[in-house]
């Protein structure tokens, strides 16, 4: 098979890899207001659809290792490049993405979203620790 | 540790275990965040996490664990949306159970207030509201007197109850007394006779908003349901709250028993408060365990809810759409946070829009604060709530004219603190667009 790196085909893959990881997220939050609405069926349909779209995304993500990881183009695949691309990926969100964006919510007014913003600066850094560590440990 | 919900399990007030368990779930919490917003447990929590630079849950005193339980005031909104829930999720995390066990472990060892006289004070809801009934016009000088004065002070000291709080006063006449001496029921006899129900008014409504109680009869009578009142009382949720296990038991066995005689003799139970609604039809059949727990949880509904059950349900029942009296233009209905885990859906707002007004929901971020915070102390976190319930109804209201609904007597009342307007409770909207004056 011809390199996929650098194709328009990997390209389409990262957005496919994003899309289906987003769909289950937006099924499972629908599965919860259809809950709450008193629709179970509707519910148990939302669920049973983002566990397809879930293994959608791992399918995706299959074939995009052999590039690099689709978020932070780190080598991804055994445990210990799996944990460096992780603690790529959240040191970037603790150290730019949220503060960043927790500065634009409070200058447009909308404080409760940059408190939101701020809770998971910690919350990221500490994925940061941890992931370390299980490098750490694994060398 | 052992996860269990089970109130009967051998380990479920053993403090290791339980303690164990509040370590394994706030871990998860602090992973996860998702419900930051939703009233003070969570900062609070994550802020103790936070200080140790591991970030592990296990690192908290018992003392921070019990600070993060007691800032609970048991809305039930964390469980609505969490991701770990036992049907969802292998790591079967329900915080608002979690948190009684954690109350009832702490009740039991004596590591919380509960033992003081004005807990056992506070959580007599039926003994302090038949008294301040009875004695209505004395008891009203001491309620109703100005915040922060010697009165409320006074009774503070002696119930608990917060000293500064605007609280509605005791009414003379009880929504039970005025349900049994009003003679023969005006039911339509144009409409045809439903299943009666026995109306469980509440504390709230028995003893203190009692109109509430009789604009619910009048309109269910309006559509041919029959109403008695209960024979029981106080539902008993503020023991349980407390974490006294044991007389939250004997209380609900004690409406059990009452209760499936009334299910027995036909009767459907309705409640008008989201609060107790939950309690009778989630925590009697964990807590008394026998088959008229069951019967009374199955035959048990909300107000609004038992409505709409029977409107939908193969024709037989037509609700009444003769709305000949006052009817808003627009509506924003909130409907207590306890209900959102029932699955019960918005059926107040799907009554309401069948007077043809435009009805919205709002707050459903937003907990009740409920008789957690009728407690002195806890007034600032019952006021920033109240103003995030404000906030959520004018973002829904774009107009700033809508009227404002609530199933949940203690909402509106934080709301009236802020607002100066008491929101009506669905049903007495529905009496006023029948052209059903209040009494």
């Amino acid at each position: 098979m011809p390199e996929l790196d650098g194709t328009e085909t990997h390209a389409n893959l990262k957005l496919a890899f994003a899309l289906a990881s987003q769909a289950n997220q937006r099924f499972v939050w629908f599965a919860q207001a259809a809950d709450v609405e008193g629709h179970p069926e509707t519910a148990a349909l939302f669920r049973s659809v983002a566990e397809g779209e879930g293994g959608h995304a791992v399918d995706h993500l299959e074939w995009l290792a052999a590039v690099g990881d689709p978020v932070t183009g780190t080598d991804i695949g055994d445990t210990a490049d799996n944990l460096r691309a992780a603690i790529a990926g959240e040191t970037v969100e603790y150290q730019g993405l949220y503060p960043s964006f927790a500065q634009t919510a409070r200058h447009e007014g909308l404080h409760e979203i940059a408190d939101w913003f701020d809770t998971l600066v910690r919350v990221e850094r500490s994925h940061v620790e941890r992931f370390q560590r299980g490098l750490d440990e694994l060398r | 540790m052992t996860v269990t919900y089970d109130p009967s399990h051998s380990a479920y007030v053993d403090e290791a275990d339980t303690r164990g368990e509040l370590t394994r779930v706030f871990d998860v919490c602090n992973e996860c965040r998702r419900c930051v917003c939703l009233c003070s447990v969570f900062p609070s929590l994550f802020d103790m996490i936070g200080q140790h630079a591991d970030q592990d849950a296990g690192r908290l005193t018992p003392e921070q664990q019990d600070r993060t339980v007691d800032q609970c005031f048991h809305c039930k909104l964390c469980a609505v949306d969490c991701p770990y829930t036992p049907d969802r999720h292998a790591l079967q995390i329900n915080l608002p159970r979690l948190i009684l066990r954690a109350q009832a472990m702490r009740f039991t060892h004596g590591h919380h207030e509960a033992s003081r006289t004005s807990t056992r004070v506070l959580a007599s809801t039926s003994m302090v509201g038949a008294v301040g009934a009875a004695f209505s016009s004395v008891a009203n000088r001491w309620i109703g007197a100005p915040s922060g004065s010697f009165r409320r002070r006074m009774l503070t000291r002696l119930t608990g109850v917060s000293s500064v709080r605007r609280l509605p006063e005791f009414a003379a006449q009880r929504f039970s007394s005025w349900l049994r001496h009003r003679g023969d029921p005006p039911v339509r006899t144009d409409a045809s006779t439903q299943r009666p129900v026995a109306v469980f008014a509440t504390c709230v409504v028995e003893f203190q908003l009692p109109a509430i109680g009789r604009d619910v009869v009048r309109v269910y009578e309006r559509n041919g349901i029959p109403c008695v009142a209960t024979q029981a009382g106080c539902c008993g949720a503020a023991w349980l709250d407390a974490g006294n296990v044991k007389t939250f038991t004997r209380v609900a066995a004690t409406n059990v028993e009452l209760l499936a005689n009334e299910v027995r003799d036909g009767c459907a139970i309705v409640v008008p408060d989201p609060m107790c609604t939950h309690v009778l039809r989630n925590d009697y059949p964990l807590y008394v365990r026998s088959p008229d727990a069951e019967l009374v949880a199955a035959n048990t509904f909300d107000a609004c809810e038992y409505l709409m059950t029977l409107n939908g349900n193969d024709g037989e029942f037509e609700l009444d759409t003769d709305f000949v009296g006052p009817v808003p233009v627009r509506v924003i209905s909130y409907s207590g946070s306890q209900l959102r885990g029932d699955v019960a859906g918005e059926r107040a707002a799907e009554l309401l829009r069948l007077t043809g007004a435009a009805v919205h929901t709002a707050g459903e971020t937003v907990g009740d604060t409920g008789w957690w915070g009728v407690r002195a102390g806890r007034e600032a976190e019952v006021r920033r709530i109240a103003q995030r319930l404000v906030d959520s109804v004018v973002a829904a209201d774009h107009t700033g004219e809508a009227m404002v609904v609530s199933n949940s007597a203690f909402a509106s009342i934080a709301v009236a603190e802020l607002t100066g307007v008491l929101p009506l409770h669905p049903l007495q909207l529905l009496a006023r667009a029948y052209g059903m004056a209040e009494e």
